[in-house]
């Protein structure tokens, strides 16, 4: 409320609508929603409702932390400038691995703010110098980079050819770090195309490879992932076995993080068990172990929502709420839109599982900032598929069917299935 | 004591004698062995037994899989309380909260209260502030129980309207009034109030209660959206337009339709609005045939309308539209004694859904019930009783199955009988200013009409 006037705060959708689409004002309108409050709305109906677009901006809050505001832009700027003239620097002094190292870095400062074309564009011109170079790890490193970039946006027959190039590479260099990255990532794309006895050989193969160099951590992450083949397969003896193996490389004060995601998916297995206490138990474990390593939100965020569905299955939804509105909190501090997207799919599939029709806002919110953010086919296909079921419970079998369709047109061109889709967002995956 | 799997299995809890003669169990987290040894000392006195945790994610597993009546964590000085929260939520039979800290600041303390923690004891804590807090926890343990009385309702599907005080016979004297008549009607109360549920028992008792019932919550729904979900939209009106779609007002063509939260809608929406109220016809998104919708239409506020109106924010052609009868919802403190019908009414109606069977209701839930003021009014309750059903470990529902911040009061309630002196009365209304500013001391400055500069040596001289 305005203090002079009294008059309620616009309301983020609305003043979205009245900053102008320049590139220079993306980092303000990033600002008004982390700036926002989901304050005036108490125990109205609406609160419920409440998604990023409802809550209010206050313009003395955007004016009091303005310089903020411009010391982060400021800041991003002189990075990506000093980042070129550095390049340009080690280019000039014959220094080419190290402008390549440049260059991967930031990309991967541009990738982390979600600046995705900006993080390829980095990439791509890494690429092109590592290629010439004798010495082939700088192309490894650049390779794996732009795979993962490919993977993140469903582009998976491209992310495979690079992995497969870069472990071709990194065998002939003797780089086990990179071979096994390689491996992971190729395995983690057959799973999602659902090649399970292709993604099996690619984690037999890194297995090999992890304990050939002796590497704990990767050994770790390589059982991990014979787990989520065997859970997806249904074999939950084998799950469980794989699991215990994997907790046993990680150690608690190294590894957090590792360690959270093997609880995540003992969480996982727990569930389909169905042991819904145990499951809770295992992804409180795994929520509190991301407390000590804060530099994974992206873990904490999916785990919190590994919980909200426990919630939603039990038909706990109070809770299943509460867990979610914590999320989106957390999503709104740490600038991260991208989860955003499936904090209110899994709202709106709350709602559904409610029966209640205007959980469709959610499914709204959603998609509207899809459009709004770089490289999110896959998320948006998501969306659209989750819509889709939540209309079909609703009974309204056309705009389902419309949902769907729209789904498979936007997986089309990515060389994907709507059930790839749903693999690649599943947070176990 | 060990850091890990310590006792035999928690009571089951379905007996009360069980429950009441059950050792506390108290899990300390994060406390050094001769902090843990005392403790462990000091709770065999009070006949409680001891179990640790070295951290907040193993404590989170003991927390999920068993039950504790305290968990006592020791915290550092950059500790993050939301985690505490985090660690808690949707555990059954929720623990009380200890926390020990070195320095406690008025940060922490803000924090601890917001978080419905018991108490904020000093690093290391004494053996009499530990035991007056098992003490307190034990207390609560031991009140009588009231079995919960009948509470039959008016059945308005899929609810239940509850209560029999005065303001609501007014009320129900207006629906009884009003539904066999099509004029439109203004619902307004507070927020949590069951203006829809007023509404749909008109709608039930109209002329048409077999028509449909449809109920639009206009604040809800993204502005850009909320004109085609009232009116529909063709096929690729819009981006996101995939299909053809029905609009709510021809949704509910022969019954009724409800706009809900009305105040939240544009000027330009409001005078379609009032269109489709006097032409008794719409028009979908991107579609150039009108069509005749014959619905009736109740809105509803929490908002003064009549105030939006003066201020320009609403049109007073569509006020005067949707006022023909004014129907105004008494907030749950003006309803007397329905607090305990809605109550019992809720503790059922949850312990179905929930696969609970209450009976009964704690002499001092009950008075920590009466005691709150509910801004939320019947919504709040209703979510805290459902949380509460949710935790309640036997027959009976007691204080400490009531969310913290109810238990709280409470206990203030008591304090706020004594007489306390003037520089204490200050310190508590300014520990409260500082909560409700969440600690900003410009805003709180303004609040309490000061200067910040004399907030702040006020706030040292307090000790906050």
């Amino acid at each position: 409320m305005n203090q002079q006037d009294g008059t309620p705060p616009l309301k983020v959708e609305q003043a979205l609508r009245l900053v102008p689409a320049l590139e220079s004002l993306a980092p303000l309108r990033a600002f008004m929603v982390s700036v926002s409050r989901p304050d005036q709305q108490g125990w109205s109906s609406s609160a419920a409702y409440m998604t990023m677009g409802k809550r209010g901006v206050e313009p003395s809050a955007l004016r009091s932390r303005l310089d903020v505001l411009l010391e982060q832009v400021s800041r991003q700027l002189a990075e990506q400038y000093e980042a070129a003239i550095s390049v340009i620097d080690q280019c000039q002094r014959g220094r080419m691995s190290q402008a390549v190292a440049v260059l991967l870095e930031a990309g991967a400062r541009e990738r982390r703010a979600g600046r995705l074309s900006a993080a390829q564009a980095w990439y791509s011109v890494a690429l092109s110098i590592a290629e010439g170079l004798p010495d082939r790890r700088p192309e490894i490193a650049t390779l794996l980079s732009l795979g993962a970039l490919d993977r993140h946006d469903g582009a998976f027959p491209g992310a495979a050819r690079k992995y497969q190039r870069c472990l071709a590479l990194a065998e002939a260099e003797g780089d086990d770090s990179g071979a096994l990255d390689a491996v992971t990532g190729l395995g983690e794309i057959a799973a999602v195309l659902g090649n399970t006895a292709g993604a099996r050989a690619w984690c037999t193969r890194g297995l090999r490879q992890a304990q050939a160099g002796d590497h704990r951590v990767m050994m770790g992450r390589m059982f991990r992932q014979f787990a989520i083949l065997a859970l997806r397969e249904g074999d939950l003896r084998e799950a469980r076995i794989a699991l215990l193996r994997a907790r046993s490389c990680f150690h608690l004060d190294e590894d957090a993080a590792d360690l959270a995601r093997v609880l995540q998916t003992h969480g996982a297995l727990h569930e389909a068990m169905p042991d819904r206490n145990a499951a809770a138990a295992d992804y409180r474990e795994a929520l509190m172990w991301t407390l000590l390593d804060q530099s994974t939100p992206d873990l904490e965020l999916s785990i919190r929502l590994s919980l909200a569905r426990l919630h939603i299955r039990a038909e706990h939804f109070l809770d299943a709420e509460g867990e979610m509105r914590r999320a989106e909190e957390r999503a709104i501090e740490e600038g991260i839109p991208f989860w955003l997207v499936r904090i209110y799919v899994q709202m709106g599939v709350a709602r559904g599982k409610a029966h209640d029709p205007d959980g469709f806002v959610f499914f709204e919110q959603a998609l509207e900032l899809c459009r709004s953010l770089e490289r999110t086919s896959l998320l948006e296909a998501e969306a659209y598929r989750a819509y889709g079921e939540f209309h079909e419970a609703l009974g309204d079998a056309e705009t389902a069917a419309a949902c769907f369709e729209r789904a498979a047109r936007i997986l089309e061109p990515l060389g994907a299935t709507l059930e790839h889709a749903v693999d690649t967002v599943s947070p176990i995956a | 004591m060990t850091d890990q799997a310590v006792f035999p299995p928690a009571p089951a809890g379905n007996d009360p004698a069980d429950l009441m003669s059950h050792p506390l169990r108290i899990l300390v987290v994060g406390a050094e062995a001769g902090l843990r040894n005392a403790l462990e000392r000091w709770a065999a006195e009070a006949d409680a037994e001891v179990a640790g945790a070295p951290d907040l994610p193993r404590a989170a597993r003991h927390i999920a899989e068993e039950r504790w009546d305290i968990v006592l964590a020791v915290l550092g000085d950059e500790a993050d309380l939301s985690w505490w929260a985090d660690a808690l939520r949707g555990v059954e039979g929720r623990p009380h909260i200890l926390l020990a800290t070195p320095r406690p600041s008025m940060k922490l303390a803000l924090g601890a209260k917001n978080s419905g923690v018991l108490d904020l004891l000093p690093l290391p804590p004494s053996r009499d502030d530990f035991l007056g807090a098992l003490e307190s926890v034990r207390s609560a343990r031991t009140d009588g129980a009231v079995p919960l009385p009948p509470a039959e309702g008016h059945p308005v599907r899929p609810y239940t309207l509850v209560g029999h005080s005065p303001a609501m016979l007014e009320v129900y004297k207006q629906i009884a009034l009003v539904a066999q008549t099509p004029v439109t009607v203004l619902i307004q109360g507070e927020s949590g109030t069951g203006k829809e549920l007023v509404a749909r028992a008109i709608h039930s008792n109209g002329s048409a209660p077999g028509g449909p019932f449809v109920a639009v919550n206009c604040a809800a729904i993204p502005e850009n959206l909320l004109e085609s979900e009232l009116f529909g939209h063709e096929k690729g009106a819009f981006t996101g337009a995939v299909a053809r779609k029905i609009g709510r007002f021809q949704q509910a063509q022969d019954g009724t339709i409800l706009l809900d939260e009305v105040a939240d809608m544009s000027l330009a929406l409001q005078a379609k609005i009032l269109r489709a109220i006097q032409e008794r016809e719409i028009e979908r998104v991107g579609g150039a045939e009108p069509i005749k919708v014959a619905a009736r239409v109740i809105a509803a506020t929490n908002r003064d309308l009549r105030a939006a109106t003066d201020a320009g924010r609403f049109r007073a052609d569509l006020f005067y539209r949707l006022a023909v009868v004014t129907i105004t919802l008494p907030p749950l403190s003006e309803r007397g004694d329905d607090l305990d019908l809605l109550t019992a009414h809720f503790v059922r109606l949850f312990g179905v859904r929930h696969g609970k069977r209450i009976t009964a209701l704690s002499e001092r839930a009950m008075a920590q019930l009466r005691k709150h003021s509910w801004s939320g009014n019947v919504r709040e309750l209703g979510n805290v009783i459902e949380r509460a059903v949710i935790g309640a470990r036997d027959g009976t529902l007691r204080a400490e199955d009531l969310p913290e911040q109810l238990r709280r009061e409470g206990g203030q309630g008591d304090s706020d009988r004594t007489l306390v002196t003037l520089a204490e009365a200050e310190k508590k209304h300014i520990s409260r200013v500082l909560e409700y500013t969440r600690g900003r001391i410009g805003d709180a400055a303004k609040i309490l009409g000061i200067h910040r500069n004399t907030l702040t040596r006020k706030i040292r001289e307090c000790g906050l």
